[in-house]
């Protein structure tokens, strides 16, 4: 009887976070002053991983004479986080596609003797086996960083009893080094392994110059104007080492490798930026405010590096008049504005760069510069518009803010409109130019949003207290306009598919390979049953209909508990993994396959059944049933259709559970206990994989999936003392 | 008075401030953004470098010639994308599956185009005319890539770039595979009279990986290269027979001995012969059992080098209990099961843009096409020979590859083959064949010639389609699929079908791949 083995269960730990703080704070006459140290010391649920983290930070104020205040914050983190890797040459690769009969944990990672020999279930050229890469391979990330900042301020009344001006000098700095290491040892795709070194030294100077003027004209009007000058230097450098093939095994080490690659790099970025506002406020019940702000940066071309961005906002309690004042709307707020936000992006002459081998089939870097002692230098894949010049936004927004029953019901509503002129993106280009990439003003955006709130007091006791909220969204995007020759915005992705947005959908869409479709739409099997791979276009729509969130809080004598809710409605998402799961034979899905005497393709389709004399096609009803054992070759064909791993995603997500109590609270020390629990419930039309997996950047989060890492629950408890 | 003085004392603090902070002109910002971490220009040797490289190793030896073996049946696809190929599943018409090795064309164009202008009137080199010729000989050759793989394809208004260095069209038209090769030949033709000529400033040297700078072998390339295209167009051409003695004219140009050859020779432990690259990362390819029986059937010696077992066993040939080849078309997909060839192991083995053997086969080729059978007959010989000494490279290739040796190395059970044998085995074995058809002879030759690791698969997947158009099927293949799906071109690249509408147009849903024939072997796109 064979074993049955959950090699996913074995290999994945569970994760553990601790956290200690210890804070002093302490308040003078003429100043104030606080300490605190923090520790946060995590084990990830992959074997290896893990985060330390130690800050400090030190703060204090005092007040020098009348007119004259100053003061210091500073912070110093210092952390070091160490991971493995993910996507596409992800260590859980070589986890989730194990056969069942593999006992991944058991039987040993390499041969014997050799350690760097790998052993597992399937060839290691591609992937090296989970074991062996949490043995062999690291990739850690140390930072240290300091940031902080000083200021002196100067304030009047000016002679007056309704005036008052403060001017304020600050003067800050961030300044962190991070350093990126990634190993693969020895052995690694049954090569020699190979190790890079990044250290990023950034340091960003920020001035601030402020001067605040407060101006109460008479009891119903107040009059503020604020005018400053902000500018921020930033300064980034970049150095890389690599080296591979290690000229024996047992020392994973740069100064072991026999090919060696470095690069350098210094940037820099200055933003200089004028601003003023200016408000208004009539009783406590009109208010208007108008702000303008001059950019200049230095990251764009010449003559395009000025742009000014006005705003202007109103807002009328009307509750406060006083024949509108009663007893059920006891609040109730119209606000209405519209801001102008400009953006610049990063643009530099065209330039030559070393050209990089790999990528593809290759496993590791077949080429590497310099040959011999030959370097060559060609133009880099991607290049800058000349005339690149700065996004803008402009958004209106109008909403209302209401307050019934003295707070037993809120309910507020936000409709905006946000307009992106001259979006400046990274447009792909069709290689048959040369080039990769333009980074240009790419096309016009918009947004539409709606946001309702709705928050509810039924219980409001001395020793019984109970809130709850409902947050509702709706977030629609559309392209209007792409620029000449530009044809989609692609968001991320492989070659295929691809999260990108378009004219003439709400995206972002999933673009990739298709089922082949006659004329009327129908999908086309062939004569296996079998779906077949059809054009490449929009398979999917990631834009949910809408979010709803729910919190709620129950206090009763000192027990605090409260819960966190979500609720997505609507859109998709590609998963790779669960396609994958099904080609490799190891899903469910695919062993329930396997049993049946035949099953079908799942989708509604036809066949073709004769072709007239011009070519034309008549189709019937797909009836082709498809055997059992047929299966690895029907699932190795849905393999090459992107659209047959799109998926369904609503989901209804039990966020966190918390429950707090004070245990001790006396002579000004107070003691806090509580426990929660994070990602517990889940109902998703999204079977096996968390909803929310995703990999990439913030443009494909919820849409596009390929061996991520697994969602998490987390369970947890905290102690607060304070004195 | 106290106060205001303090008042005036924090303001003017502001003021200063505030000065050094606007003072900041366009110029100023200018150097804040100066890149001061790249270079904006480049001598043209620095550029043509990896136009030799890439060319070699991403083009001729690379993607094309990986599924390139698959089709032709010098290799057995036998996992994932191969095998999916070799089985005629979605990877042949799949825009996907060659869109690296078109992005890698195209760069190689641009760039090559790129050094002709800075070797031309007006650039900062001009003058360099030897300089120029390299970069038109390689102009040439990847126009005539993109073309025999692609058919119809962006070709004017591709790889070229506008005064900033960014694409002069972002959505290149397609040109006419016939339009392309009038610009090949028209870059041989310029590359011929430049390669005449010197080098003022910056001469090539070292940086031309193929030839050191060579002039003279940049030359015999170019006629041999003539040679190849004029035979590639043969089913277009109204003169046959004037075009067979042109290219017995460029072949005369051409290589003769194999130290002319054009053989990218840079491999080592580290930088690796392509073909090794892929089956070292994928293990995707088997030993092909169609290639078997042709040398069964000649008695040939090279069955006895060419195969290894999953042991990493040289095979010594049909009799050896571990002689296991795949099926083609028919096989499992499972790596580690079936023979692989030798050649899969040739890490250090060169990758020919053309080889010595080559030019002999065309020469043999053009005279058997001529009917004169007795210098055809010669040539012929000369070629085998030459093709079974490249073939023995590539073999000591594997045998001695680094990376393969650190891991337990193959076991070789048979010794080389001489000269002297490979004269004896034409006598003998082909000789025979010949004379009974030598035209059908000459071409099996040049195919088993272009199995091995030298990245001629490319090359003789253009052979078979001219042969297929010429209703010359002289070559056996045996992938049962073949019959309705023979890919007769490679699908354009997805960079291009998802980026470019003119381009997403001729695409389609990629099925034109198995039923349209490109312009020189009789169809229209």
């Amino acid at each position: 009887m064979p074993h049955v083995y959950n090699n996913a269960d074995d290999f994945f730990n569970t994760g553990r976070t601790l956290n200690n703080s210890f804070n002093i704070a302490q308040g003078f006459d003429k100043g104030d002053y606080s300490f605190s140290l923090g520790n946060t010391t995590t084990t990830g649920i992959v074997p290896t991983t893990g985060m330390d983290r130690y800050n400090a930070k030190l703060s204090a104020n005092a007040k020098l004479s009348e007119n004259w205040s100053t003061g210091f914050s500073g912070n110093f983190i210092v952390s070091n986080i160490k991971k493995q890797s993910s996507a596409n040459n992800g260590i859980v690769a070589t986890v989730y596609p194990a056969p069942p009969s593999y006992d991944l944990a058991g039987i040993p990672s390499y041969y014997k003797g050799d350690p760097t020999k790998q052993n597992t279930y399937r060839s290691t050229s591609g992937f090296d086996g989970a074991y062996w890469a949490a043995d062999n391979n690291s990739f850690s990330e140390d930072l240290q960083r300091f940031f902080g900042n000083f200021y002196l301020k100067y304030s009047t009344k000016l002679n007056s009893t309704n005036q008052k001006l403060d001017i304020k000098f600050q003067l800050g700095d961030d300044s962190y080094t991070t350093k990126y290491s990634d190993l693969w040892g020895y052995g690694h795709s049954n090569a020699k392994g190979e190790v890079s070194h990044s250290v990023y030294k950034i340091n960003e100077m920020n001035s601030l110059l402020t001067a605040a003027y407060n101006w109460k004209i008479s009891t119903d009007l107040t009059f503020d104007a604020l005018i400053g000058n902000e500018f921020v230097q930033k300064r980034t450098d970049y150095t890389y080492a690599y080296g591979k093939d290690f000229n024996f095994s047992g020392w994973n080490h740069i100064d072991n490798a026999s090919v060696f690659q470095s690069s350098d790099s210094y940037i820099r970025k200055r933003t200089i930026g004028t601003f003023g506002n200016l408000s208004l406020a009539y009783k406590s019940m009109l208010y208007l405010n108008a702000t303008g702000r001059n950019d200049v940066v230095s990251s764009m071309p010449r003559d395009n590096r000025t742009f000014f961005y006005p705003s202007v906002s109103l807002g009328w309690i009307f509750t406060e008049v006083a024949s509108l004042k009663n007893d059920f709307l006891t609040y109730g707020k119209i606000r209405a504005s519209y801001a102008e936000v400009g953006q610049a992006g990063d643009y530099y002459d065209t330039y030559y760069t070393t050209p990089v081998y790999g990528g593809g089939f290759s496993s590791g870097t077949p080429i590497t510069y310099p040959i011999g002692t030959v370097n060559s230098y060609t133009l880099n894949s991607t290049v800058y518009d000349p005339n690149l010049k700065p996004q803008n936004t402009k958004s209106y927004e109008f909403g209302a803010d209401l307050t019934f029953l003295k707070g037993l019901v809120t309910l507020s509503y936000t409709y905006s409109r946000q307009n992106v002129k001259d979006q400046i993106f990274s447009v792909p280009l069709a290689s048959s130019t040369g080039s990769a990439s333009l980074i240009t003003n790419g096309g016009s955006i918009h947004t539409n949003s709606h946001e309702v709130t709705l928050g509810l007091n039924p219980i409001n006791k001395t020793n019984i207290k109970w809130d709850l909220a409902f947050n509702f969204s709706k977030i629609d995007n559309y392209v209007d306009a792409l620029a000449p020759g530009v044809n989609s915005i692609f968001l991320g992705g492989f070659v295929e598919p691809q999260v990108r947005a378009g004219i003439g959908a709400k995206f972002p869409v999933l673009y990739g390979v298709s089922y082949l479709r006659n004329p009327a739409g129908q999908i086309v099997v062939d004569a296996k049953g079998f779906p077949q791979a059809g054009v490449e276009q929009v398979i999917g729509t990631v834009s949910p209909d809408f979010r709803l969130g729910f919190n709620t809080t129950l206090e009763v004598y000192k027990f605090r508990l409260s819960a966190v809710l979500d609720w997505k409605q609507g859109g998709q998402m590609y998963s790779g993994t669960m396609g994958l799961l099904d080609y490799y034979g190891i899903s469910q899905n695919s062993a329930d396959t396997r049993k049946l005497t035949d099953f079908m393709f799942n989708e509604p389709a036809v066949k073709v059944v004769s072709t007239d004399a011009n070519g034309v096609n008549t189709y019937a009803p797909n009836d082709i049933k498809i055997k059992g054992s047929d299966a690895q070759a029907y699932f190795a064909s849905m393999n090459n259709i992107s659209e047959s791993m799109i998926y369904d995603n609503s989901f209804i997500k039990l966020r966190e559970i918390a429950l707090a109590y004070p245990i001790y609270v006396k002579n000004g020390i107070s003691i806090n206990a509580n426990i929660f629990a994070r990602n517990l419930l889940l109902w998703s039309t999204f079977k096996g994989l968390d909803p929310e997996a995703s990999q990439g950047n913030n443009n494909m989060a919820g849409a596009f999936e390929r061996f991520s890492m697994p969602g998490t629950s987390s369970f947890g408890m905290g102690l607060n003392v304070k004195f | 008075m106290k106060r205001i003085i303090n008042l005036a004392k924090g303001l003017l603090v502001a003021l200063v401030i505030s000065a050094t902070m606007v003072s900041c002109s366009e110029n100023v910002m200018d150097t804040i953004n100066q890149d001061t971490n790249h270079t904006k220009s480049v001598q043209a040797k620095y550029i043509l470098a990896d136009v030799i490289t890439s060319t070699a190793f991403n083009v001729v030896g690379g993607d094309f010639n990986t599924y390139a073996s698959s089709y032709v049946e010098h290799e057995v696809g036998t996992d994932n994308q191969l095998y999916r190929a070799e089985h005629r599943d979605n990877e042949p018409s799949a825009a996907s599956t060659f869109n690296n090795v078109w992005g890698s064309s195209y760069a190689a164009l641009k760039n090559a185009r790129i050094a002709i202008d800075k070797c031309s009137a007006g650039g900062p080199q001009d003058g360099n005319q030897v300089t120029k010729g390299i970069a038109e000989v390689l102009a040439a050759y990847n126009s005539a890539v993109i073309a025999d793989m692609f058919g119809d394809a962006p070709y004017s208004e591709a790889a070229v770039i506008n005064a900033v260095g960014g694409p002069k069209f972002m959505n290149p038209k397609i040109d006419s595979q016939k339009d392309i090769y009038v610009g090949v030949m028209k870059y041989l033709n310029d590359a011929i009279v430049d390669l005449k000529g010197t080098d003022a400033v910056g001469a090539i040297g070292s940086y031309d990986l193929l030839y050191g700078g060579n002039k003279a072998s940049w030359l015999k390339l170019a006629y041999g290269l003539k040679a190849r295209y004029t035979m590639r167009l043969m089913k277009q051409s109204t003169k046959v027979n004037a075009d067979m003695q042109t290219v017995l004219d460029n072949v005369a140009l051409s290589f003769t001995s194999a130290n002319d050859q054009a053989a990218f020779s840079i491999y080592d432990a580290s930088n690796l012969n392509p073909l090794f690259d892929f089956q070292w990362s994928r293990d995707g390819l088997a030993a092909s059992k169609s290639m078997s029986e042709k040398l069964i059937e000649r008695n040939d010696p090279r069955l006895r080098r060419v195969f290894v077992d999953a042991n990493w066993n040289q095979i010594t040939g049909a009799a050896d209990k571990a002689f296991f080849m795949a099926p083609n078309g028919t096989n499992d997909e499972a790596k580690y099961y079936y023979n692989t060839s030798i050649f899969v192991f040739s890490q250090t083995a060169p990758t020919m843009l053309m080889s010595y053997h080559e030019v002999l086969f065309l020469k043999a080729e053009a005279l058997a096409r001529l009917g004169s059978t007795a210098l055809a007959q010669d040539a012929l010989k000369n070629a085998v020979v030459a093709a079974i000494a490249n073939t023995e490279v590539n073999v000591k290739a594997a045998i001695d590859a680094p990376t393969v040796v650190s891991n337990g190395g193959l076991s070789e059970t048979t010794a080389a083959i001489t000269p002297v044998e490979a004269g004896t085995y034409f006598d003998t074995n082909v000789l025979p064949l010949f004379t009974a058809n030598p035209l059908k002879e000459v071409m099996n030759q040049k195919y088993l010639a272009f199995f091995g690791a030298s990245g001629e698969s490319t090359e003789c997947f253009s052979d078979i389609r001219r042969m297929k158009a010429l209703n010359e099927n002289f070559v056996t293949l045996n992938n049962p699929l073949n019959a309705t799906k023979f890919p007769l071109r490679c699908p354009y690249g997805s960079d291009d079908t998802t980026n470019n509408p003119n381009v997403k147009t001729a695409f389609g849903d990629g099925t034109y791949v198995y039923s349209e024939k490109v312009w020189w072997a009789g169809g229209t796109r």
